[in-house]
């Protein structure tokens, strides 16, 4: 019998002018204890509005919060026990770290100002106040005073957007080991698919207000649901083909499938599923290479094969000039998109 | 499963700011309603013959003209002066820049006292130059003593145009082979439009309301005629239509600028901070600026500075000291509640409007500027005849003299709050929300602490507006009190140009002290320092593992 789940979103919907778009529609979701979700998609897609509702700084028009199986969708934000870090942080800038840490705090006293200091390596910070503070020790003072409140789960908008580049995936991990020592739950809302990949456990596709796939991070990569989704989470080639079983038919030969199919298929074939070589003579090539990207420790190729462009990522192995006629190699699995409205 | 239509359940705002809101909505209203009330009650016949009186027609040509005067003079002064103090070469500009605003210290009364004082047969003028200048009432004394006053207005308007003006534009124009004369034309002109008319609007305003300069000055305009039927004629239904008129000019003149405004697009596009402009070298012109600046500061400071010297020094053997201190005294213990009462009626109503935008706030908002742009002779007549019809009690009470003052003031707090909740914004309170408190001790614990600086710099507007305010004081001040402002005027208006000259020193004094205090509070904004990762090393956790 699987637990009860921390977190239970069921049907929400919201839209804000009546009879205008939804910006969260329909939208149902489980959280488990201890869980790491990401909320990912474009701008306007409403992931900022579904945090705001799991918090409860915006009501649902229709459908229901639940917080360990009791419905909260009517309790206010204060009462529910969910933490928030927003993007900017909010810090309190008229209050000092410890005042700021300590202003949800269950224990006021000197003994957990210290414990939750240094639970994000803030110690000797106390005194400051936030903007005599880097912007990476800003976030961990946010997470820390989120952390003294001792709420079953948080949730973070964007937490690292407003990050140094160079220091974003250091305090990604720093923040990640934290978070599951603590056990907390966390949604957390990014457009960046890289950190969606990186920091959840797993992650929730969602465009124009709906949501188009949640699963463990691996599988919505590995096995997008369809091409909005394929794209969204890094690059990749879609490929017309018919496919019979195990296998597809495409321009660029027979491509293994991760899951099984038949009949006219489009498939999502990502650039690192694929290796290049120079072909030896003009009747082995199957395109000419129009594009080349050098990345340092990688390359992407863009290649023409019969007015399809295909991209290539290519690790090892000669680097080749534009206009090489190439060879492609499928080496791993295409996956099936269901068709797009 | 509840399911709704609607954009949401929009929360209802709390009683505690709703009440608040409502008061001001009501005592804002109050002058129109009540002088309607008041113009009605006469019988048709008298009524058609009020309102299609000749005199009506002269005394609103004659209004226009001193408003048109005005308007022509200020720019005249400020334009050049906010062009000098912003893109040229000129040294002290900071300097300059605060002596410039500081006539503001100076209420038109006292302005109009220091050029009667100056010009006459007994006149300082005389006295030390042995010129004896022509008596300067009327239509011109009056410009004069308006424009020396109100310029700044126009002045920190353009200034902060000048300045918020993005010279790339400047640039890209003259790049394109424009001359420096047509840059001006069809760059910046355009883009100082809105301060202008904002200005203008201002300094109309004021010029319509105004009433001790005018009266010094006997031009008669409706504010002039208003008090003379009130306190001469004593025929209050003419003196209602009056206010009514003069109420309808003010409304129009807000109209007007809206209209005037009306979409305009002069918001930079591009990202990224203006830079500063180049200053304009002024080469051979250098000693026609100069000259032109310590003009304008002689003769809007060092005039009556002069003036109230000289009279100060001739007056200063019989000087009542206990009388002065006493009314300064007086004119603080009114003021001060004035300021406060205010500053708590403004924080409900900013707060409604930015956290309930809802048709109802918006208007109540609205209706607290009307009530500033009411001119304070119409609201005080209007507060006469609310007390002596609804709560007889109430006339000549401080309790209504309060009021009044209280409701025509109150949107001078609404700016400075305004903003610095702007800049506060609601994150930090949701924040704390989300730590556990409840919406009420969020605001008193996050917010309400940041808010202490504007609500000092919008109590200081008000106080010193109530200091400096005329007809209200004099129309609704309880037998036997006297306000500094009263004191001036009443002495002036009878020649005893000696006997009003410590009094009017006194609210210079005051109103230059608040004048440099409010700089000090309202630049600064709400007392947020930025919280956006700024300066210093970033060690971030990766460099700080223990």
């Amino acid at each position: 019998m699987t637990p009860t789940p921390l977190l239970s979103l069921r049907n929400l919907s919201r839209r804000y002018q009546p009879g205008g778009p939804a910006a969260v529609q329909d939208l149902s979701f489980d959280l488990a204890p201890a869980e790491i979700l990401a909320l990912i998609g474009p701008s306007g897609c409403g992931k900022t509005t579904t945090l705001r509702m799991i918090a409860g700084f915006e009501e649902p028009d229709s459908g229901r919060v639940l917080v360990e199986g009791a419905d909260a969708t009517r309790i206010p934000a204060e009462k529910r026990g969910i933490g928030m870090v927003f993007q900017d942080y909010a810090l309190f800038p008229h209050m000092t770290v410890a005042q700021n840490v300590l202003f949800g705090a269950r224990q006021k006293d000197a003994a957990s100002l210290s414990r939750h200091l240094s639970l994000v390596d803030l110690q000797g910070f106390g005194d400051r106040y936030p903007d005599h503070l880097s912007g990476g020790q800003q976030q961990r003072v946010a997470l820390a005073r989120s952390f003294a409140a001792q709420p079953r789960l948080i949730l973070l908008d964007e937490p690292f957007s407003n990050l140094d580049a160079a220091l974003r995936s250091a305090a990604r991990r720093e923040i990640r080991r934290l978070l599951k020592a603590t056990g907390i739950g966390v949604v957390f809302v990014t457009h960046d698919q890289e950190e969606a990949l990186s920091f959840a456990d797993r992650v929730a596709v969602m465009r124009d207000g709906r949501l188009l796939q949640i699963g463990p991070a691996a599988e919505v990569y590995d096995r997008p649901a369809d091409a909005f989704v394929a794209g969204f989470l890094g690059r990749t080639n879609l490929l017309e083909g018919v496919a019979d079983g195990a296998e597809c038919a495409t321009p660029l030969g027979r491509v293994p499938l991760a899951q099984r199919a038949s009949g006219p298929v489009r498939i999502s074939l990502r650039p690192e599923s694929l290796t290049i070589s120079l072909a030896a003579r003009d009747a082995d090539a199957v395109g000419r290479i129009t594009g080349v990207e050098f990345k340092g420790h990688d390359m992407t190729y863009w290649v023409d094969c019969g007015g399809t462009d295909i991209q290539v990522d290519a690790m090892h192995g000669p680097r080749l000039p534009e206009g090489a006629s190439v060879m492609l190699h499928v080496t791993g699995s295409g996956m099936p998109l269901a068709p797009q409205d | 499963m509840r399911s709704r239509t609607g954009a949401g359940r929009r929360p209802r705002p709390p009683l505690l700011l709703v009440l608040p809101a409502l008061v001001v909505a009501i005592g804002t209203c109050l002058p129109a309603a009540y002088l309607l009330l008041r113009a009605f009650d006469a019988d048709p016949a008298q009524l058609t013959e009020i309102v299609f009186r000749q005199r009506n027609l002269y005394l609103l040509l004659n209004t226009l003209k001193l408003v048109a005067l005005v308007l022509a003079l200020d720019t005249l002064i400020a334009l050049p002066m906010a062009w000098l103090l912003t893109r040229s070469d000129i040294r002290a500009k900071g300097l300059l820049s605060y002596l410039m605003a500081l006539p503001l210290a100076v209420p038109g009364y006292v302005m109009a006292y220091a050029l009667l004082g100056l010009s006459g047969y007994y006149g300082f003028a005389r006295h030390w130059f042995g010129v004896s200048l022509p008596g300067m009432q009327g239509l011109w004394g009056a410009t004069l003593a308006l424009s020396l006053y109100t310029f700044p207005y126009l002045f920190l308007n353009l200034r902060a145009a000048f300045m918020g003006m993005d010279p790339a534009l400047e640039e890209t124009a003259r790049s394109l082979g424009k001359s420096r004369l047509a840059v001006f034309r069809h760059v910046v002109l355009p883009q100082l439009w809105p301060a202008l008319v904002a200005s203008w609007l201002i300094v109309g305003l004021y010029v319509i309301g105004d009433f001790g300069a005018i009266a010094l000055m006997r031009y008669e305009v409706f504010s002039y005629a208003i008090y003379t039927q009130y306190v001469g004629a004593f025929d209050r239904t003419y003196a209602a239509w009056l206010s009514l008129m003069l109420l309808a000019l003010t409304v129009s003149a807000l109209i007007a600028q809206r209209a005037v405004t009306r979409n305009r697009r002069l918001a930079r596009t591009g990202t990224g901070a203006a830079r500063r402009a180049r200053p304009v070298p002024l080469g051979r012109w250098r000693p026609l600026a100069w000259i032109f600046v310590a003009l304008v500061a002689l003769a809007s400071l060092g005039l009556p500075l002069m003036v109230l010297g000289h009279w100060m020094r001739l007056g200063l053997p019989q000087m009542d000291w206990a009388q002065l201190g006493r009314t300064a005294l007086g004119t603080l213990m009114v003021a001060t509640p004035a300021a406060l009462t205010a500053v708590a009626l403004a924080l409900p109503v900013v707060l409604l409007v930015l956290r309930w935008p809802r048709r109802w706030t918006a208007l109540i908002d609205r209706l607290a500027y009307l009530g500033y742009a009411t001119p304070s002779l119409a609201f005080a007549l209007a507060m006469v005849f609310f007390a002596l019809q609804t709560a007889p009690f109430l006339y000549q009470s401080f309790a209504l003299l309060i009021f009044a003052y209280v409701m025509s003031f109150m949107a001078l707090a609404l700016g400075p709050i305004r903003l610095a909740l702007l800049q506060i914004g609601t994150r930090q309170e949701e924040a704390a929300r989300a730590l556990g408190a409840s919406p009420a001790r969020a605001f008193a614990r996050v917010v309400l602490p940041r808010l202490r600086r504007p609500m000092v710099a919008g109590g200081l507007l008000v106080f010193i507006m109530v200091v400096k305010e005329l007809p209200i004081t004099y129309i609704l001040a309880p037998t036997g009190y006297g306000t500094l402002a009263l004191n001036v005027f009443a002495r002036t208006n009878e020649g005893m140009m000696r006997e009003a000259a410590p009094y009017a020193l006194s609210i210079i004094l005051f109103s230059s002290l608040f004048v440099g205090l409010i700089l000090r509070y309202e630049s600064r904004g709400a007392d947020a320092p930025d919280e956006r990762p700024t300066t210093g090393p970033d060690t971030g956790p990766s460099t700080r593992q223990a």
